[in-house]
């Protein structure tokens, strides 16, 4: 393993997944270092959604190498255990526990162990509640704690969802399309949070609307059929004509 | 990791005692002049079942990440070691040799060894019980379905048996049996009411788990009977006799001691579905073919029953039974007892569920029952939820057969037959599914309706007015007698308080059952 590998967080490379021979992810390669936030952008069915599912777990690779934090594996393990190692995501179609209270989704998200046992007689310490309320007003949430989660508006599913992430403690946070159908205030307030969680981990963005990727103000990866067509800062690649190709063709 | 250590000592000693055996095989076994010692073919098949057992315990050893898994675990393969040096001492070393035990010596330790084990996995319960209720939130429902089903447990035997028959409170003695045998099946449809209601498994098998644990008592009750059956045969009961067997099947063995068959009352239901449940929900199947694969099951061990090679009694099954624990089983204070203990049987399976339900686990059970592929992503193995909630819903299931076979009298193929299963699904739907007293309140009230309809002219129908009221409860009453009660009482609780939904925190899990502003408390 080469030096610039281990000082990466997460590290694709010449990844390819095909679907009934339609391929997905076409040689993609990528690299996120420590720290960094990355936007990915891309006309839909780009593959941005099949990225996460490869680095979660949810979707294997025909070939590709894929590595967390420089030595991990993620081709070999299963989703549970990605998990573990500290990736968290939020999905595109906001999916928290319709039929759990906010509060509780926030609860099953809390970092601490998976296990059954552990689960079953362990119990909410001080330091858990205070996390709990302390989430739940980052989210503004915290009013409606006892809400069945299914009350919810599709904005606030999609902030209760970046609670769940944040609950997890995680150290890469894949984050699919958190403003969609939120409203322009909500959208702003999105990009604050999230240039807040960035401070302390890596994140990565996938998001069509570009106000939101200007907002974030961070370097800007462009996919088109599966691989990466441009990479830099929006401005740059707002600029490169195989982008406006790729956007205005369509 | 002092566990996995403790698990490749344990391995490793297994190994080695398969080494001896296998050695101890070519010295003695084979040899045709062998001093005395016969290797046929039912030892053959007991060691084979030793052997998958002892893959079954390495495998529960490899599964069991915390410490206490680990110690379970390593009880359970000492176990195994245990039975692989008796059948070491007993059949493979021959009589006069060093280490060779005879039987009556191998029945007296497998007898207290089993009635050790009983007795450590009765106070590790009661632990795991106390850790589960300590901090739950039951709620003054749970407490209060407790104390009626305990009232019940008094009240029934001491109107029975220390009231005259004119008595207007008396009740009489085919009673007690009659709602005895229901609050058994109250208990299976508990146990179908925890994994479909709150882990979304939906068992059409669990007819078969509750049949071997009534197959598991019955033959203690079949070995209690000893030489008072029809042939008089003091060691092997009568369809064995009648089908000209000379000796006892090695499965048959220990079954006279009690404690020894209450232990396989739960172990051979929780063993079956962890092996069942291993596979299938390792490989991740779910929803309609996981119910087909357990109608399968049940109907596989239907066919295995009725055959009279397999040893179980055929067609006719177990029964004549005689007497349970000394006591003559058609006494009415033996009966009278049983009800109590099935009442309390139900009581304490009631509170375990519902302290499971309401714990972070049961939250767990819940968010994977509806999206398993989130909760994945959460990082819970979500084969582990289900297959710890599948061995425990089946080792209760296995308890509700063997409380209600000595109350019935019987136990024969027919408890496998398919019907049976899809019948627990429908109490539970009819009940309330995703509440657990739903369950109970619909295993009392279909089967009284059906033995009220059974008993008449009307008895060709049953199945009819069965398939009705399950096509009706889906149609009109989704959420169940107790699912629709909570409705109700809920939107009047709404209108009341007039205010945006402030339901209390959702303490059992059971959220989607009930409407969102539900007190899930309510007639829980
Ligand atoms: N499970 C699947 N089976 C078949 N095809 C799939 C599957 N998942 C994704 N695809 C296809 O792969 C392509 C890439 O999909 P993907 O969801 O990754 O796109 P995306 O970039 O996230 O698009 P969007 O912006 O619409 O979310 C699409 O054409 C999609 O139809
Ligand atoms: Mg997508």
């Amino acid at each position: 393993m080469d030096d610039k590998l281990s000082q990466t967080v997460l590290y694709l490379d010449g990844v390819n997944v095909s679907f009934d021979g339609f391929r997905a992810l076409n040689n993609l390669s990528l690299v996120i270092e420590p720290g960094e936030m990355r936007a990915i952008i891309g006309p839909n069915g780009a593959g941005k959604t099949t990225m996460m599912d490869v680095v979660t777990g949810k979707t294997k690779p025909d070939s590709g190498a894929v590595f967390f934090d420089g030595t991990v594996d993620l081709t070999k393990m299963d989703e549970a255990s990605i998990a573990s190692l500290g990736i968290g995501r939020k999905f595109q179609k906001p999916t928290v526990f319709e039929s759990h209270s906010v509060r509780d989704n926030i609860v099953l998200a809390l970092e601490g162990s998976r296990e059954p046992g552990a689960t079953l007689f362990g119990r909410e310490g001080a330091a858990q509640t205070t996390r709990i309320d302390e989430l739940l007003r980052i989210i503004r949430l915290d009013g409606k704690a006892s809400w069945p989660a299914s009350k919810l508006s599709h904005g606030q599913k999609q902030w209760l969802e970046i609670g769940m992430l944040l609950a997890q403690e995680p150290k890469l946070l894949l984050v699919d399309e958190p403003a969609a159908g939120m409203t322009d205030a909500e959208t702003a307030e999105t990009a604050v949070l999230l240039k807040e969680i960035a401070r302390t981990k890596t994140v990565i963005v996938v998001e069509h609307d570009m106000a939101f990727v200007r907002d974030l103000g961070v370097k800007v990866t462009v996919l088109h059929e599966g691989s990466v067509l441009s990479e830099g800062s929006l401005d740059h690649v707002s600029a490169d004509p195989k982008v406006i190709e790729v956007y205005l063709g369509r | 990791m002092s566990g996995t250590i403790v698990g490749r000592v344990l391995g490793l000693c297994i190994l080695v005692l398969i080494l001896i055996g296998a050695a101890a095989l070519v010295l003695y076994g084979t040899l045709p002049d062998a001093s005395g010692v016969v290797i046929d073919a039912a030892d053959m098949q007991m060691i084979g079942v030793w052997a998958v057992v002892l893959v079954v315990a390495l495998a529960v050893q490899s599964s069991a990440k915390t410490l206490a898994g680990q110690i379970v675990a390593g009880l359970f393969i000492a176990l195994v070691v245990f039975a692989g040096a008796m059948i070491l001492a007993g059949r493979v070393i021959p009589p006069g040799q060093p280490f060779h035990l005879d039987f009556e010596r191998i029945e007296a330790a497998v007898f207290w060894v089993s009635a050790a084990v009983l007795a450590l996995a009765a106070i590790a319960g009661l632990a795991a019980l106390g850790g589960l209720l300590w901090g739950a939130r039951i709620g003054w429902t749970g407490y209060l379905v407790v104390a009626i089903l305990l009232l019940v447990a008094v009240a029934v035997p001491v109107l029975n048996l220390w009231t005259a028959p004119t008595h207007p409170l008396h009740v009489p003695n085919y009673a007690v049996s009659l709602f005895g045998k229901y609050l058994t099946y109250a208990l299976l449809a508990l146990s179908v009411g925890l994994i479909w209601g709150y882990c979304g498994i939906l068992s059409l098998g669990h007819g078969a788990f509750f049949a071997l644990g009534g197959y598991a008592i019955g033959m203690y009750l079949m070995r209690q009977i000893g030489a008072r059956g029809v042939y008089a045969n003091p060691d092997l009961p009568d369809f064995m006799v009648f089908l000209n067997w000379r000796e006892l099947p090695f499965f048959w063995h220990f079954f006279d001691g009690f404690p020894y068959a209450t232990l396989m009352v739960m172990a051979v239901p929780g063993v079956l579905a962890f092996v069942f449940g291993w596979f299938a929900f390792r490989s991740r199947v779910t929803g309609v073919y996981l119910s087909i694969i357990t109608q399968a099951l049940t109907y596989a061990l239907l066919l295995a029953f009725f055959r009279n090679d397999f040893g179980f009694g055929g067609n006719n099954g177990l029964t004549d039974f005689k007497d349970i624990l000394g006591f003559n089983i058609q006494a009415p204070t033996t009966r009278a007892t049983l009800f109590a203990a099935s009442a309390i049987a139900l009581a304490i399976g009631y509170l375990m569920c519902r302290a499971m339900v309401s714990s972070k686990f049961g939250k767990v059970l819940v968010a994977l029952r509806d999206a398993e592929s989130r909760t994945r992503f959460l990082g819970y193995r979500v084969e582990r939820y289900k297959l710890a909630v599948f061995v425990i819903s089946a080792a209760m299931a296995g308890v509700a057969g063997a409380l209600y076979v000595p109350q019935v009298g019987i136990i024969n193929p027919g408890e496998f037959a398919p019907e049976n299963s899809i019948e627990a699904v429908i109490w539970v739907a009819v009940g309330g599914r995703g509440t657990l007293v739903g369950p109970i309140i619909g295993a009392t009230i279909v089967n009284y309706a059906k033995t009220v309809f059974t008993t008449g002219a009307l008895a060709p129908y049953w199945p009819f007015v069965l398939g009705g009221l399950f096509v009706v409860v889906t149609l009109f009453l989704p959420k169940g007698i107790v699912g629709t009660v909570q409705m109700i009482w809920n939107r009047m609780r709404e209108r009341r308080a007039a205010a945006p939904p402030r339901e209390e925190r959702n303490a059992d899990g059971h959220g989607t059952a009930v409407p969102p502003q539900a007190n899930p408390q309510l007639a829980e």
